[in-house]
């Protein structure tokens, strides 16, 4: 029995509701189980020494699992289990130890792997330029940072010295980082609770939710646009909104707004002075199909928000793209992260990309997105538990229902599902309590996908 | 060159020398014309800031202390933004790094542990002062700044803070927050509420021309008592133990501070993101003075390769298993720790932080000699490989020699020796702790040489 269980979710009711906002949690009966059910001493024995010495997060330690190793779309555990990887925290994008990224960023270790600040080096200007021409030189400006929190935080600081206003607009129940800039920009009171006051101006408005959203019209085919009046409405009555800040389609429990709704939010911004970011840190880099998810809309942001995939599932590595026009901060410091030019994760970077174009990872994806949008669909027509089947490219999100007709969430459904998958080997998140949220690598063979998709369905099928 | 504007904006010089200076341009005219189209190049794609874009020069190489521009020039680095603990491009780092790509497990996402991460747990937990035993990693030290502020208000239940002016934590908005340089906030708006700041104890500057320690001491707490007899309720107090210029507190200072922390409630947080790790002479500079609540770690933490920082913290608050106070995709990077602990190694292996002790006391021996020589050397302060000179006009009124340092900065830069300079007047010396006797009198003949060459 491993003993780093406590009984610390007891009182903290309130928070466990809100928590699985953001994933599935470490403190379930179902994650107890599958704790139980270890049988490899290696696996016990280090799960143990982490619990020991890590502070324990509810997402994170005590852990699921140790990795030994990870290929392709595959993990490996230290007891010799493989689980194909459908979560990956978006950094999966070009698959696990991608020879061609890794050969690259060997090469560079050999030649140059930090650079102060003050100096610049080749890898990292030719990754900035790299990303200024994917956005047709649309946004051709470009800072970098560690990790996508900071990098929201220098959108947020580029917006407030461009527009002199102070005032922010996001989504509720989007996450844009765990900092407390991002924390109060983002819309999860989980994150927020217990924190104090946050940052002051940080106005929240409802996303988009085609299923269950108390303004989407199911009848119109833009049937989003009530949202857009309303934050036509809040940013009248704000009046002084500097900047919004949203997912251009939400990752976790994927909500994929229309064409018509962004198009309508650029005018707003335009007429309202406001600058608008999108945070692409879980879905760009060829997540929807493109190279952007904002690419699909026709309309370009004023300031654009990687991470993650970025570092090519090596490098800590994230990035803020702007129009020229903002380059107005050169008096300041909104960034001032150490590895702010990194040779090393923009070798990763560009060797991402490059592996992009010479294995037609985008057309890739076109096609498995409509492989697995067909074989999910075809799995909501067998099964009544799903109530809905969300997604682009490759970003999916199924959502468990006790009810079609009432729609109630299923959540002990959905952590049924995942545990059954995760015994079996595929491992994904689930998100809002209720979603499966599914994002195989860009990469993934069309075997490999059938063979992650008939373990779901198995799921469904033994859970019906 | 067309990249530098010249602007008639202020731009603060507390952080560190900016680009936008008269001499900057000077020093830019002097580079040959491949390393000049280089930073154009960089300067057409890159947002412009202050301490960064549009650059100094192009780098093609670092080994050991030093880094290498495009032409080959060797300087020693006694800045490298502090990830050069041990050494640049650290042969055994990057060995270990190799090793780790190979083995084929370069990331795993956060619900999965790996054994690099609990390796280097482990091992932080063996070098920091006993009671700090629980964990946290994520990329940025400003990130880890958040998460010990964060652990502190979930604890606490309180939400002020408590910070020095002129201190610098990182740059995310809680971060900048506490920190306390208008170069980092100013034009922001509205910042984190219930940020208090206090003066930082300085010796060779206090205000009231008092010269017994602890008499100055006094007048410091003082300022944190004047706080906090209308704000007890301070979720923490971040620091850096030794100011970044640096002033090299008295332990009475600390103790103090330290009782004031028990005495309300507070959680004492030492951000060691540039000291920790050996650049004082101990694993930790905390172990100059008092134990902390919790340590913040960043920068060499990565071995020169990689982003890593984290947070070390005390058992008994590790109660936050409901909460994600972390929650960066990074937290359990195998190839960042394996990095680390590889650094970890050969500063051990290496002996470095007795390197960094000797090394440190021999230049500050040779640098006050020197400070006899040359008068606009106000005042020689340091412990172990963490140095500032404060370069002064006249040592009797202590007026800041901007200008002057800025010279004394470009002059070391063309002989080899690339340092910053913070506040507008004082040189940092930080080299890696690798550095051998021979270089220490290197650095000591450069800046030798300026001194003599640059006139007041």
């Amino acid at each position: 029995m491993l003993n780093f269980w406590s009984d610390s979710m007891g009182d903290n009711k309130n928070t466990a509701k809100h928590l699985v906002e953001e994933g599935d949690l470490n403190v379930s009966g179902q994650r107890k189980l599958w704790h139980d059910a270890l049988t490899d001493d290696a696996t016990r024995d280090a799960l143990q020494r982490d619990a020991d010495h890590f502070l324990h997060q509810a997402l994170s330690t005590p852990c699921l699992d140790v990795l030994a190793s990870s290929d392709g779309a595959q993990l490996t555990s230290l007891a010799g289990k493989t689980y194909i990887d459908f979560h990956g925290n978006n950094v999966h994008q070009l698959g696990y130890n991608n020879s061609f990224v890794i050969d690259r960023v060997k090469q560079q270790l050999d030649i140059l792997a930090f650079c102060p600040r003050r100096f610049t080096n080749l890898p990292a200007i030719e990754l900035a330029e790299r990303l200024a021409a994917l956005t047709e030189h649309r946004l051709n400006r470009v800072l970098f940072a560690p990790g996508g929190t900071s990098a929201i935080g220098m959108a947020l600081k580029l917006a407030r010295i461009h527009t002199g206003k102070f005032k922010t607009l996001a989504m509720y129940d989007s996450f844009h980082g765990a900092s407390m800039d991002s924390i109060s920009l983002g819309g999860e009171y989980v994150f927020q609770q217990g924190l104090g006051p946050l940052m002051a101006g940080s106005v929240h408005v409802p996303p988009v939710d085609s299923y269950r959203g108390m303004w989407f019209n199911p009848n119109d085919q833009d049937g989003d646009m009530a949202y857009a009046d309303y934050l036509e409405y809040v940013l009248e009555k704000e009046g002084d909104i500097g900047v919004l800040v949203a997912e251009t389609v939400r990752s976790t429990t994927v909500h994929v707004p229309s064409q018509a709704y962004w198009r309508r939010i650029r005018e707003l911004c335009d007429q309202h002075g406001v600058l608008l970011v999108f945070d692409e840190i879980p879905i760009g880099m060829g997540r929807t199909g493109k190279s952007f998810a904002y690419q699909h809309y026709g309309i370009v942001p004023d300031m654009l928000v990687l991470g993650k995939g970025l570092g090519a599932g090596i490098m800590p590595m994230a990035a803020m793209l702007c129009k020229d026009e903002l380059n107005i901060a050169a008096q300041v410091s909104l960034g001032h992260f150490t590895h702010e030019k990194s040779p090393l994760g923009a070798a990763a970077a560009l060797a991402g990309l490059d592996y992009m174009d010479a294995h037609g990872v985008l057309p890739h994806v076109d096609r498995m997105g409509q492989l697995m949008a067909n074989r999910l669909e075809a799995m909501k027509a067998a099964y009544e538990a799903i109530g809905d089947v969300r997604g682009v490219g490759l970003l999916w999100g199924v959502e468990l229902v006790k009810d079609r007709e009432t729609k109630t969430p299923d959540p002990v459904l959905a952590e049924r599902v995942l545990y059954h998958c995760l015994g079996r080997g595929l491992s994904f998140k689930v998100s809002g309590g209720n979603v499966l949220s599914l994002y195989p690598p860009l990469v993934i063979s069309e075997q490999k996908l059938h063979e992650a998709l008939d373990i779901l369905e198995d799921a469904f099928r033994s859970n019906s | 060159m067309s990249v530098i504007q010249i602007t008639n904006d202020p731009i603060s010089r507390e952080q560190g020398d900016i680009n936008a200076s008269e001499l900057r341009n000077r020093y830019l005219s002097g580079l040959d014309a491949q390393t000049r189209d280089w930073i154009e190049a960089d300067a057409a794609v890159f947002l412009h800031q202050a301490l960064s874009t549009p650059v100094m020069n192009v780098l093609s190489k670092t080994e050991g202390a030093c880094i290498y521009d495009l032409r080959g020039n060797e300087y020693l680095d006694l800045h490298g933004n502090g990830v050069h603990n041990a050494g640049f491009s650290n042969p055994e780092v990057l060995t270990a790094v190799i090793q780790q790509l190979q083995s084929q497990l370069a990331f795993t996402p956060r619900r999965y542990t790996n054994i690099p991460a609990i390796r280097l747990a482990q091992k932080l937990v063996a070098i920091t002062p006993e009671p700090l035993t629980r964990v946290l990693f994520c990329p940025g030290g400003s990130e880890a700044i958040e998460m010990a502020v964060t652990l502190a208000k979930q604890v606490t239940g309180r939400w002020k803070t408590l910070s020095y002016w002129d201190s610098y934590h990182g740059n995310g908005f809680q971060a900048a927050s506490i920190g306390g340089e208008e170069h980092f906030t100013g034009g922001n708006g509205p910042m984190v509420p219930g940020a208090f700041h206090v003066e930082f104890p300085n010796y060779y500057r206090n205000p009231w021309g008092l010269t017994d320690t602890e008499a100055i001491d006094e007048q410091y707490i003082r300022q944190l008592d004047v706080i906090l007899q209308r704000h007890p309720d301070v979720a923490a107090l971040v620091a850096e133990p030794i100011s970044a210029t640096p002033v090299v507190p008295s332990r009475y200072y600390w103790e103090r501070v330290r009782e004031c922390c028990d005495r309300h409630g507070i959680f004492l947080i030492f951000d060691e993101i540039i000291e920790g790790l050996g650049r004082t002479g101990r694993w930790f500079a905390c172990e100059h003075y008092v134990i902390p609540d919790v340590l913040v770690l960043g920068k060499s933490l990565g071995g020169g390769v990689l982003p890593l920082a984290g947070i070390v913290t005390k058992e008994q608050f590790n109660v936050v298993s409901h909460r994600s106070i972390g929650h960066y995709t990074h937290e359990k990077n195998p190839l960042s720790a394996t990095a680390g602990l590889a650094a970890i190694h050969y500063l051990e292996a290496h002996r470095l932080i007795e390197n960094a002790a000797a090394m440190g006391a021999y230049l500050l021996e040779g640098f006050r000699d020197m400070q006899q020589r040359f008068p606009v050397i106000g005042h020689v302060a340091g412990k172990g490989l963490h140095i500032g000179l404060d370069l002064v006009t006249d040592s009797a009124t202590k007026e800041r020699a901007i200008f002057y340092a800025e010279q004394v900065m470009y002059a070391c830069m063309e002989n080899g020796v690339a340092f910053k300079v913070i506040e507008g007047n004082v040189a940092t010396i930080r080299p890696a702790l690798t550095i051998t006797k021979t270089q220490c009198d290197t650095i000591l003949s450069v800046f030798e040489h300026a001194f003599n060459k640059i006139k007041l």
